[in-house]
């Protein structure tokens, strides 16, 4: 058999498409980007719910909690009547934010008295912590610098320039890239990648080890041809799959892709090489194809974790790192997500050459094990 | 009669622990190693916990001494690593946006003399926003040593500008004080956010694989008796000792837990730790069961289990919270058990409490003895097609 026909039964066995192979690595991985998109197209989380109990009740109290209730991050559901009441409506997870604020607040502030907003913050999620923390300490600095303004105004001095006084230096923030800190734009496209990479676990690990039950098929067939025909048939329909979903998340999730299509498609053509010679590593050592596929479970979520998509590998100590480098999306999900956002990457090339390098060596390797267990079946039978 | 039948389910468990310990060992590598596997490694990935000395550019245009103060501050900030102080703007630009630094904080050119004289001065802090980690660690950072600047610099001019003595001058500029109680995870420590859970996601992959295997490896080594035993029970001895042994393995994840990683797991909620873990390992157990006998071979089962692996994870409200899921998929997060014990796990061992803990439990419980009888009722028809297609006196 050439090369050609190889491929095209792996595509068209007996004739009709192969089922098992679209459904693997077409829908599975569709399916993961539109269930991911949908999880994540909120983008941010707003509307904290919030409770605020308030001893005071002055006007300066009031504005404390017109600007939380004016800001999209907070939700004020309750108002308390006592501080065991805010405790009670945190604890049982009503409120994931408490505003307290003391008895004799305005008082104190024009007095010249020490005085305090507690804030109560419950991170369990550190979703909702860091949200929650961030906006508070915006709305914060604003209510300190009129708070201050208007002491130094009653002071004598004209109200611009209490203004000046109160907050002298003020800052300005400006995030490149990804502005509004958007999950989705954050996630999503690591997250398609490592649905192809189960895809293709599920499927190419039983590729070679299915054959060799049926060895006798492919006497006059040199191994080169059956792992070259087999593996563009995972590789090429894997690529396409990969690529349709980066234009999914583009098209439907409003996923930024920034640099040109051809280097999208470059990198993704290089990760599933990779990972298909993976795979065909497995498939050849294995004869049973459940001990193909069960064998690298243990990589899906650390494949994912390890590859820096969320924790940056920058800040974990060389053996976290190492294992991480041995796992090719380290290689995919950072450089392609910046590509998304950034609009290149500055580890595009080296990235891309690990992969394809890796690659090779992984599909030689696989050839060879093959070649071995081929023999050795044939020998049996 | 009695005796006899209990022999039967003696001889079925004794089989399975067989098979678990000696035939097939992957099944009690896989049962009782996934999940402290899994915390063992990412509590290594996540062991610093916090995001600390992020590079940062310092464009000190204005080179006085409250810019350099300014610079001091930064560099003093944990937060912050002082990697370079570019020259000019165009090279600032060019290292923020093309090399590995992340944020960057700009000082202006009249810095010290506007802000002395009143004038009004602006930082300008630049943060690289692809990795969220960084971008609200830096965000947090900046802002409250920013405002602490301010105020410091706020006061000095007020008592310049003023007669005020520095204490005066203090609490007019910093009238209100606030103080942050945070609940749960109190220092924001990812190893505690992230490395259990996702250790419980391995844990559900093991019983479901090693259940799986139990039901569709074999069906050598059944005898005639058993063939004849009532259903329940005999579906009951087959899963037991997996249940056991997954809740012996989820005792394990949690020492692994408390005493190689420190996590604060306090003795008072073992109960419900306990309580809400044997749930959900019984409903896991027994939905392997049912689907176990439902597919044909164990390769379709693995294909099945491992493509839940992860949409389980995600969907389970314990990364992306739940209330910020669009309705169709929070409902489709309740049809996961998953979600049920994530999040209650978390909120026991950081909060010390979870309100959920009775409820989600009981959800489990029950959907789980629903579970059982389907996978029960599912199991003895493929043993009653299998005594029918066998003839039961060559049963081994």
């Amino acid at each position: 058999m050439t090369v050609y026909q190889i491929f095209k039964q792996e595509l068209k066995p007996l004739g009709k498409w192969n089922v098992s192979l679209f459904l693997l690595l077409f829908a599975l991985p569709g399916i993961y980007t539109l269930l991911f998109g949908f999880t994540y197209s909120k983008n941010v989380v707003n509307h904290l719910p919030t409770v605020v109990f308030d001893e005071d009740n002055s006007s300066m109290s009031r504005q404390i909690i017109a600007a939380y209730d004016d800001s999209d991050r907070f939700d004020l559901l309750f108002y308390a009547k006592s501080f065991e009441e805010l405790q009670n409506i945190i604890g049982k997870g009503d409120a994931y934010v408490g505003i307290y604020i003391p008895p004799q607040f305005s008082h104190d502030i024009k007095r010249g008295m020490p005085t305090s907003v507690g804030m109560i913050i419950n991170s369990t999620n550190m979703i909702f912590g860091n949200s929650a923390i961030t906006a508070s300490q915006e709305i914060n600095v604003n209510v300190l610098i009129k708070a201050g303004q208007q002491l130094i105004e009653a002071a004598g001095q004209p109200p611009a320039e209490a203004l000046r006084t109160a907050y002298p230096i003020q800052v300005k923030i400006r995030i490149l890239n990804n502005p509004t800190n958007n999950y989705t734009n954050f996630l999503l496209l690591g997250l398609i990648a490592n649905g192809m990479q189960i895809g293709l676990l599920l499927y190419v690990s039983s590729v070679l080890c299915k054959e060799y039950k049926r060895i006798n098929l492919w006497d006059k067939t040199a191994t080169l041809k059956i792992i070259l025909g087999k593996f563009l048939a995972c590789w090429l329909p894997a690529t396409f799959s990969l690529c349709l979903c980066e234009l999914l998340a583009k098209f439907v999730f409003a996923v930024p892709l920034r640099a040109p299509i051809w280097q999208f498609i470059i990198l993704s053509a290089a990760f599933i090489f990779n990972f298909t010679s993976l795979c065909f590593i497995f498939s050849a050592i294995f004869t049973n194809p459940i001990n193909a596929v069960q064998l690298p479970l243990g990589y899906i979520m650390p494949g994912l974790l390890y590859s820096g998509l969320t924790w940056p590998l920058d800040w974990v100590d060389s053996v976290p790192t190492f294992i991480g480098s041995l796992m090719p999306l380290y290689y995919f999900a950072v450089p392609l997500r910046a590509l998304s956002l950034q609009g290149f990457s500055i580890d595009y090339f080296s990235c891309f050459g690990k992969m394809l390098g890796a690659g090779v060596i992984l599909l030689i390797l696989a050839g060879y094990m093959f070649q071995y267990n081929r023999n050795r079946f044939r020998c049996e039978q | 009669m009695h005796c006899y039948g209990l022999r039967q389910y003696w001889q079925i468990i004794k089989r399975e622990l067989l098979f678990l310990f000696k035939l097939d060992k992957r099944r009690i590598v896989i049962l009782f190693c996934a999940a402290s596997a899994y915390l063992i490694l990412f509590s290594l990935l996540y062991q610093q916990g916090t995001v600390e000395k992020i590079p940062t550019l310092v464009l000190d245009q204005n080179n006085s001494k409250l810019s350099r103060e300014f610079v001091q501050c930064v560099e003093d900030n944990e937060k912050f690593h002082i990697i370079a102080e570019p020259i000019n703007l165009e090279t600032f630009q060019d290292r923020i946006l093309h090399d590995k630094e992340l944020v960057g904080f700009i000082i202006p050119p009249n810095f010290n003399t506007d802000a002395e004289s009143g004038r009004e001065t602006q930082v300008l802090m630049v943060m690289e926003g692809s990795n969220l980690i960084i971008t609200s660690t830096s965000a947090m950072a900046g802002l409250e040593m920013i405002r602490d600047f301010s105020s410091e610099k706020g006061v000095k001019l007020l008592e310049k500008n003023t007669n005020m003595n520095s204490v005066q001058s203090e609490v007019k500029i910093n009238p209100v004080g606030f103080t942050y109680r945070i609940l749960g995870n109190k220092t924001l420590n990812y190893m505690y956010y992230l490395a259990l859970g996702l250790s419980l996601a391995a844990f559900q992959q093991g019983i479901l694989i090693a259940v799986a295997a139990s039901f569709l490896c074999e069906f050598q080594g059944i005898t005639s008796n058993e063939i004849g035993l009532n259903w329940l029970s005999r579906y009951a001895a087959k899963i037991l000792p997996y249940f056991f042994i997954s809740i012996v393995a989820y005792a394990t994840n949690l020492v692994v837990a408390k005493y190689v990683f420190s996590y604060p797991i306090n003795p008072k909620v073992l109960l419900d730790l306990f309580i809400i873990g044997i749930a959900f390992a019984f409903i896991i157990a027994n939905i392997g069961g049912v689907i176990a006998n439902l597919v044909r071979s164990e390769l379709m089962f693995t294909r099945i289990s491992l493509a839940y692996v992860v949409p389980a994870f995600i969907l389970s409200g314990y990364t992306w919270p739940l209330e910020g899921m669009i309705k169709p998929i929070y409902f489709l997060a309740q049809l996961s058990p998953l979600t049920y014990l994530a999040n209650t796990f978390r909120e026991l061992i950081l909060l010390g409490y979870s309100i959920d803990c009775f409820h989600n439990s009981l959800i489990l419980l029950v959907v789980g003895i629903l579970a059982f009888f389907l996978a029960a009722h599912l199991y003895d028809q493929r043993v009653k097609g299998f005594a029918i297609s066998h003839d039961s006196t060559k049963l081994v």
